[in-house]
């Protein structure tokens, strides 16, 4: 062989292992991205979850709807206080940034018997579900029980 | 010919070269992406987060323990965010995750490479702080039940003839981790003091007439008295000043420490005290239950084991767990072949 063929066949391998050492890092990469998104989507909270969570406060606390009685003292977890239950209140709740508001969970919040219905400041009708919860409602002095069914949007720009 | 071949030779190493290059780029690269702990900040704040809404939406006062180890991170909870990062994070790589509380709350604290971490709801804050360690609540529940006679390390002494057998080993230098019930202070911190302490109580409380002995070992074995000694207030001081003479010493020998306290007479319980295992575990298990073959003394097993320092690496921390759980496991291995029991704190 002579020198010039030798030179073109040295140079030939070199870009041959530099074009196989750029697909096998292409290989790894797309490998472990494969990894990384499947873990992440393992440990992915569901919105229903994170929803609902946000929605325990509802019912739960004084400072949501829930009936607090001043003479004993004590908050009835599960009671919805008709008086409470407005948009002001909710906005006390769940109190949400007018700017950002709207990349957050939004609610409507309906009780089905009395018809009342209220909603966070940035709700847009775009609620994407729902899920109800059994309460009882406080009016007038009577317990009625009814049913919160809780609407929920989320725009995904989190 | 020569010349040709010396560069056949150069171009096949200048090609391995190149291979094992891309090789070690790609697998470096592939390590630090794939160990990086991105995901795991993402989770917690996140599941912080989470916390925070659940504790809003709780009536009354309530406290939640994250289930997971969370030494790797510092957390800063603030009112409306959770902020996770590693102790070298640039400002981009620190995690944020937010959430929403009624009006009037408040939500705070800091945590810096804690193991445990409590979120608790006190009135309308929601604090961030380190969990108390379990053990200490065990320890106060273990101390409304103290055993009405003598004890050693809460373990009631019972037997006659008993025989104490004490590592003396270099790791007794270390700093104890055991917690005792409340008014119980050890007059030191190594595990060498807190072992000779209670040791002294438990001979102070022994009633006198019983028959005991003392073994304290590391590579070198020492008896308080040939064989087995009666306890009276001639004995019981010149066991005290036996116990005083001991400071940690070199290797852990149990198996010949064993071998020779059931070799001093017929004994009816054996209380063993030690740190770790022996460099040959198997020929100590031999040894011991070749002794106690005839006999069938009661070895009783408390097991100290070293506190894990806060301040250390993952590496160093994986060490001491390691030597903890083999520790454990010969220990308790004594214990369950003698007849004994076996006790520990986490």
């Amino acid at each position: 062989m002579d020198r010039k063929a030798q030179v073109f066949d040295t140079a030939q391998k070199v870009v041959f292992w530099t074009i196989v050492g750029i697909v096998i890092t292409g290989v790894m990469f797309a490998f472990v991205l494969t990894i990384v998104n499947y873990k992440g989507k393992l440990v992915q909270v569901p919105s229903q979850l994170q929803a609902e969570l946000i929605a325990l406060r509802f019912t739960n606390v004084e400072d949501c709807f829930a009936r607090h009685d001043p003479q004993s003292g004590t908050t009835m977890s599960g009671v919805i206080d008709l008086q409470k239950f407005t948009d002001q209140q909710l906005e006390k709740c769940y109190p949400l940034d007018l700017q950002t508001g709207h990349t957050r969970y939004n609610f409507r919040l309906l009780l089905q018997e009395h018809n009342t219905e209220i909603k966070t400041s940035s709700y847009a009708n775009r609620d994407i579900f729902s899920f109800n919860k059994e309460v009882l409602v406080s009016k007038d002095g009577r317990l009625l029980k009814d049913q919160l069914i809780v609407y929920v949007q989320d725009l995904k720009v989190r | 010919m020569n010349k040709k071949a010396d560069s056949q030779v150069l171009i096949v190493i200048f090609e391995l070269l190149v291979v094992a290059l891309v090789v070690f780029t790609t697998a470096r690269v592939a390590h630090s992406y794939g160990s990086s702990l991105l995901t795991q900040k993402v989770n917690l704040a996140q599941d912080i987060a989470m916390m925070a809404d659940t504790l809003a939406g709780v009536p009354g006062d309530a406290m939640v323990q994250y289930p997971e180890n969370v030494s790797q991170f510092s957390i800063i909870l603030s009112k409306k965010s959770v902020l996770v990062f590693e102790k070298d994070d640039t400002e981009a790589e620190r995690v944020s995750r937010s959430f929403i509380l009624p009006e009037g709350y408040d939500a705070f604290g800091t945590l810096q490479q804690e193991n445990l971490l409590c979120l608790e709801k006190k009135g309308k804050a929601i604090i961030l702080r380190k969990c108390e360690p379990e053990r200490k609540e065990k320890a106060e529940e273990e101390s409304k039940e103290i055993p009405a006679g003598p004890t050693f390390y809460g373990l009631a002494i019972e037997g006659d003839p008993v025989v104490f057998v004490i590592d003396r080993s270099g790791s007794m230098e270390r700093e104890s981790g055991w917690v005792f019930p409340q008014g119980l202070e050890p007059p030191g911190q190594r595990k060498i003091d807190v072992a000779k302490w209670q040791l002294k109580t438990a001979l102070q409380g022994m009633e006198t007439g019983k028959r005991f002995n003392l073994v304290f070992f590391d590579s070198d074995i020492k008896t308080f008295k040939p064989g087995l000694v009666e306890l009276n207030d001639q004995t019981r001081e010149e066991a005290f000043a036996f116990i005083d003479t001991f400071e940690p010493g070199t290797t852990t020998n149990t198996g010949e420490a064993v071998q020779k306290a059931l070799s001093l007479g017929e004994i009816e319980a054996l209380y063993l005290l030690s740190d770790g295992r022996p460099n040959i575990v198997p020929l100590a298990l031999a040894q011991i239950k070749s002794a106690n073959a005839a006999d069938k003394a009661k070895i009783n097993v408390i097991a100290i084991f070293t506190k894990i320092p806060d301040d250390i690496s993952d590496t160093e921390r994986e060490t001491f767990e390691k030597e903890r759980q083999q520790g454990q496991q010969f220990l308790q291995q004594i214990a369950d072949e003698n007849g004994g029991v076996f006790v520990t704190q986490e």
